[in-house]
């Protein structure tokens, strides 16, 4: 008897489908099978990593965002004992190096000829701090609300985000009127001033 | 993009696939609680739409590599953070954190791919985006590891060396020589244990 990685089997999908990924073949120059036994790859593999095709497209584009406004990925466990050890030492830094970040990370979207700096910049901040479960915005025309809260979120790495959401808020034409960064959450209330951004 | 679960009829085609590949896309069907015709046009729409973003076939299975280092408990923080944690945390203790962390993503790695060597350089290449340039070569039992940056500084040259240290010990690996200076790492390491490698009896 022949094993079943020796035969082929047919099944039947959509001509539509097939007509396009027939396209994508010949521009490649592949057969129709090669592509889609490495489509089939593909798919397996992706179970086997447990990860969702469809939101694999979306989660790359969270990271290639993060990779162009000058973020890295780095081992969570490392980084909360790293920060916390610096805490220590410098109990100032985290509000200190937030701002900076924030003020940075913000004139990179100012920078950028984008309809809305500001929603950009959230947009993105929101989907990099994925282990973060909730991240509310809250933006009128002249008032700004942001609230992060995790379990996790120490109080120094409350402290490190909020600040760098000040930074940026400072850097967009807001000046934050009200703060609050402890373990487990992190807040700011905000107020556009003048006409403009604070950028210099 | 045409709605996958329409009830319009459309026409269908028969096409041939290795028979082990059916077998298993069907097996992730079952697992994803889906018929399996639905569940492989599903994939075919999701890979069209990545195809039509620009990404080739073997881009797209590099973000998937991507996206699963997401659940490997990492976090994205600013460049600039990091750097000036590097300078001014106690260089003997974050290496060693960064050795631990090589560890347990070696370990991890063991587990999860067939060549964790360079399922390694590729979680590399999915994060260090502050190297230029990751080269790995194996040969028998042994694995060359050169990475290249231009902005790493010296702490952080050698808080990566010793992540990399770490992942290869859990691998079974030892160091037989460490050359580096500030952004260049060399690495060379002789795999200790030839009878523990994974598939052996």
């Amino acid at each position: 008897m022949v094993k079943s990685g020796y035969k082929r089997k047919t099944f039947a999908a959509s001509e539509d489908l097939l007509n396009q990924l027939s396209t994508i073949a010949e521009s490649k120059g592949l057969s129709l099978y090669s592509l889609i036994n490495q489509v089939f790859t593909l798919a397996i593999r992706a179970e086997e990593l447990n990860v969702n095709l469809e939101k694999t497209v979306d989660e790359s584009d969270v990271l290639e965002q993060a990779k162009d406004s000058g973020f890295i990925l780095i081992p969570e466990g490392l980084w909360r004992e790293a920060i916390e050890e610096i805490h220590l030492k410098d109990e100032s830094w985290a509000s200190r190096k937030g701002f900076e970040a924030g003020e940075w990370l913000a004139k990179r979207c100012t920078s950028k000829s984008l309809k809305d700096p500001l929603g950009t910049f959230l947009f993105n901040l929101e989907r990099s701090l994925w282990n973060i479960p909730e991240f509310n915005v809250k933006r009128e025309e002249k008032r700004f609300f942001v609230r992060l809260v995790s379990p996790r979120l120490s109080k120094t790495h409350a402290t490190l985000i909020g600040s760098m959401l000040e930074g940026a808020l400072h850097a967009f034409g807001y000046a934050v009127t009200s703060r609050d960064f402890s373990a487990g959450t992190a807040w700011l209330l905000a107020e556009k001033e003048g006409d403009g951004t604070n950028i210099e | 993009m045409a709605p996958i679960l329409s009830k319009e009829r459309r026409d269908k085609q028969l096409i041939f696939v290795p028979g082990h590949l059916v077998d298993e896309i069907r097996d992730a069907s079952y697992k994803a609680g889906k018929p399996f015709n639905v569940f492989v046009e599903e994939v075919f729409h999701q890979v069209l739409g990545s195809l039509s973003l620009g990404y080739s076939l073997e881009q797209f299975t590099r973000l998937l590599e991507v996206a699963h280092t997401q659940r490997l408990s990492m976090t994205l923080i600013p460049l600039e953070v990091l750097s000036y944690l590097t300078g001014k945390a106690d260089q003997a203790e974050l290496q060693a954190k960064w050795f631990e962390a090589g560890e347990w993503y070696g370990k991890y790695l063991c587990e999860k791919f067939q060549n964790p060597v360079q399922a390694l350089k590729r979680l590399l290449e999915a994060t260090r985006w502050d190297l230029d340039e990751i080269d790995v070569e194996e040969e028998d039992l042994v694995a060359r590891f050169r990475c290249v940056s231009a902005i790493l500084s010296l702490e952080e040259t050698e808080s990566l060396l010793k992540f990399i240290e770490g992942a290869m010990g859990s691998l079974g690996y030892r160091t037989e020589k460490n050359d580096h200076v500030k952004g260049i790492i060399l690495l060379h390491f002789r795999h200790s244990k030839p009878t523990n490698r994974k598939g052996d009896t």
